[in-house]
């Protein structure tokens, strides 16, 4: 041993004070710490339910095999887990994890009476959660068919108001001002409002990212270009391309013809 | 859609039209396999993927996404599809023959 190192006692008391230390902390933090394991212990039996059935799912041998099998895919006989660990958990934000869990799984089954509690217990109780980032693009994708237009649209702004969380706020202002402009009923004001949240977007929140892909910004850049260049009867901005044999070509170069531009693929 | 799209260049040949596909399925190479196999005969943009420039630029989310540009580059319909898309094409080829009047 070297002799620079501590006397054994020295060394003892550290470690006591050491543990001690995580003791109180353990105590401290013990309800909380039961309901984070009951909340992951969930989740987990879905994520192993869901590996299973994606592994199942490619041994599938034909379309048939695939179209049976997706009827029996897990989730739907979580829910009512999620409910009762968010009532258990209520107030704590495991309680918004669950209820977010329950609005998925509920929107992805056809679920409409627990995908609108779900829901409105979110708005209502956990506005202002850190924990519901995914909850606009929920809204606004897959739980607009059972809000309807309307409480579509209220409910985002809800999050927009209440929320002081900037992972909320600016998907919130995007899908706000994205389901505006897909309405093709749309009054101008409207138009003229999604407008003013999408530069909001690009002036108060320019780093804020979802998981995958751009910036809410760059978006909401894409979609200001929509509303100012590309709405029917303006002229189609030109645009310089590359064709199949590698010639260039621009759309300026067909004037004087009826054009019909189909963006598609095979994939 | 490519079956009325092989029908509606067959029977447009000789008109001041042009349908332009913005394709996302690949290079060059592999989208000239798709043109052979789907016998596709009109024009491709190569976009490489979904975020290719084109449709990055034009801040297209779903697919197939379409416009219908008149003879002054006008955008005057989107999304029609089969008959309506036909309806939209042979109104504004039909404007074209009223202005030369």
């Amino acid at each position: 041993m070297s002799t620079r190192s501590r006397p054994q006692w020295m060394r003892t008391t550290l470690v006591a004070l050491a543990l001690g230390f995580v003791a109180i902390l353990g105590y401290a933090r013990d309800a909380t710490t039961d309901l984070q394991k009951k909340f992951d212990a969930i989740v987990e039996r879905l994520d192993k339910a869901e590996k299973e059935f994606a592994k199942t799912f490619e041994d599938a041998k034909d379309d048939d095999e695939r179209d049976a099998l997706r009827e029996k895919r897990p989730g739907e006989e979580f829910i009512p887990d999620f409910q009762a660990f968010a009532r258990e958990a209520k107030g704590n934000d495991l309680a918004a994890k669950a209820w977010m869990k329950v609005a998925g799984i509920s929107a992805d089954f056809g679920r409409k009476a627990d995908a609108l509690e779900a829901v409105d217990t979110l708005l209502s109780d956990y506005a202002k959660s850190p924990s519901i980032e995914n909850l606009p693009g929920l809204i606004s994708r897959n739980l607009n068919r059972f809000l309807g237009k309307e409480k579509t649209d209220a409910a985002l702004r809800t999050l927009i108001e209440k929320s002081p969380h900037k992972n909320v706020v600016a998907p919130a202002l995007f899908s706000c001002a994205s389901t505006i402009m897909g309405d093709k009923k749309a009054s101008p004001e409207r138009i003229a409002e999604a407008r003013a949240m999408m530069e909001r977007l690009q002036k108060e929140f320019p780093d804020v990212k979802p998981a995958r892909g751009a910036s809410y910004a760059a978006m909401a850049e894409g979609v200001l270009f929509e509303i100012d260049n590309l709405q029917i009867g303006k002229v189609a901005p030109d645009f310089e391309t590359i064709d199949e044999n590698g010639v260039k070509f621009k759309l300026s170069d067909y004037r004087g013809k009826v054009v019909v531009l189909d963006f598609w693929g095979m994939w | 859609m490519l079956p009325h799209e092989r029908s509606l260049v067959k029977r447009l040949q000789s008109q001041p039209f042009a349908l332009i596909g913005i394709n996302s399925d690949g290079d060059a190479d592999k989208v000239k396999k798709i043109l052979k196999d789907q016998d596709i005969t009109w024009r491709q943009s190569i976009e490489g993927s979904t975020r290719g420039p084109w449709p990055t630029k034009w801040n297209v989310k779903s697919w197939p996404t379409i416009y219908v540009l008149d003879a002054q580059g006008v955008i005057r319909y989107k999304n029609v599809r089969e008959k309506a898309m036909d309806e939209a094409i042979d109104t504004l080829l039909a404007e074209m023959k009223g202005a030369k009047k």
